[in-house]
């Protein structure tokens, strides 16, 4: 399936109606008034959508935070999983539009990303030397909550 | 009862491991089961169909 049919299946799954495609996904929310812009440095809150509404030239994506950062989505490759983050993702996939799907009830799950901060359980070094917290690639070492280095 | 943001996750995590499949260009579809029973629909839950593109049976 691709990235809007996850979501239509996802929501027809709980009884809801199917939205369409990205555009649609992105109309809907600022129509109704859940729509905000994307903001990689914002945690997000489960059942969440992010979207890049295809805009006629360039592809589009959206994707359904599954906690603060971490977003299940349908890809070419490798098709529906469950782990990048959001600001990973974002690199590639360029959403303009983070929002809370309107017939969706979060409430409890409101202000989850303000009191759900993530801990910083490690850092990891990633293939590029990047630092990660809590990062999910740790192929260049990492270092502990204890702060003690580890190799890959 | 109100489906919450963590059903929508939920039902979402049935699909992983799906592959994933090109937008045709057709508005997807969706029927009872029966409808449209020549299409792949092994990832696809039980009671949906989903049609990906213009193709017709026997091609």
């Amino acid at each position: 399936m691709h990235c809007a049919g996850l979501v239509n299946l996802a929501r027809m799954e709980c009884g809801l109606t199917p939205i369409g495609l990205t555009k649609q996904y992105g109309d809907w929310l600022w129509n109704e008034g859940t729509g905000a812009y994307f903001d990689t440095s914002s945690p997000g809150v489960p059942g969440a959508i992010c979207v890049k509404p295809w805009d006629g030239w360039s592809e589009g994506h959206v994707a359904i935070y599954a906690d603060a950062h971490t977003l299940i989505q349908a890809v070419l490759n490798p098709g529906v999983y469950e782990g990048e983050q959001d600001y990973d993702s974002y690199n590639w996939a360029g959403y303009t539009t983070y929002g809370l799907m309107p017939d969706v009830d979060y409430s409890d799950v409101q202000g989850w990303g303000d009191v759900n901060q993530e801990a910083t359980a490690y850092v990891a070094v990633d293939a590029q030397g990047y630092l990660r917290l809590n990062g999910p690639d740790w192929s260049g070492g990492w270092w502990d909550a204890g702060w003690k280095w580890h190799d890959a | 009862m109100a489906v919450t943001g963590m059903d929508i996750v939920n039902a979402a995590r049935q699909f992983a491991g799906a592959p994933y499949r090109y937008w045709t260009g057709a508005v997807p579809e969706y029927g009872p089961p029966g409808y449209g029973d020549w299409q792949a629909a092994g990832y696809y839950t039980p009671g949906y169909v989903w049609s990906e593109g213009c193709t017709a049976p026997g091609w």
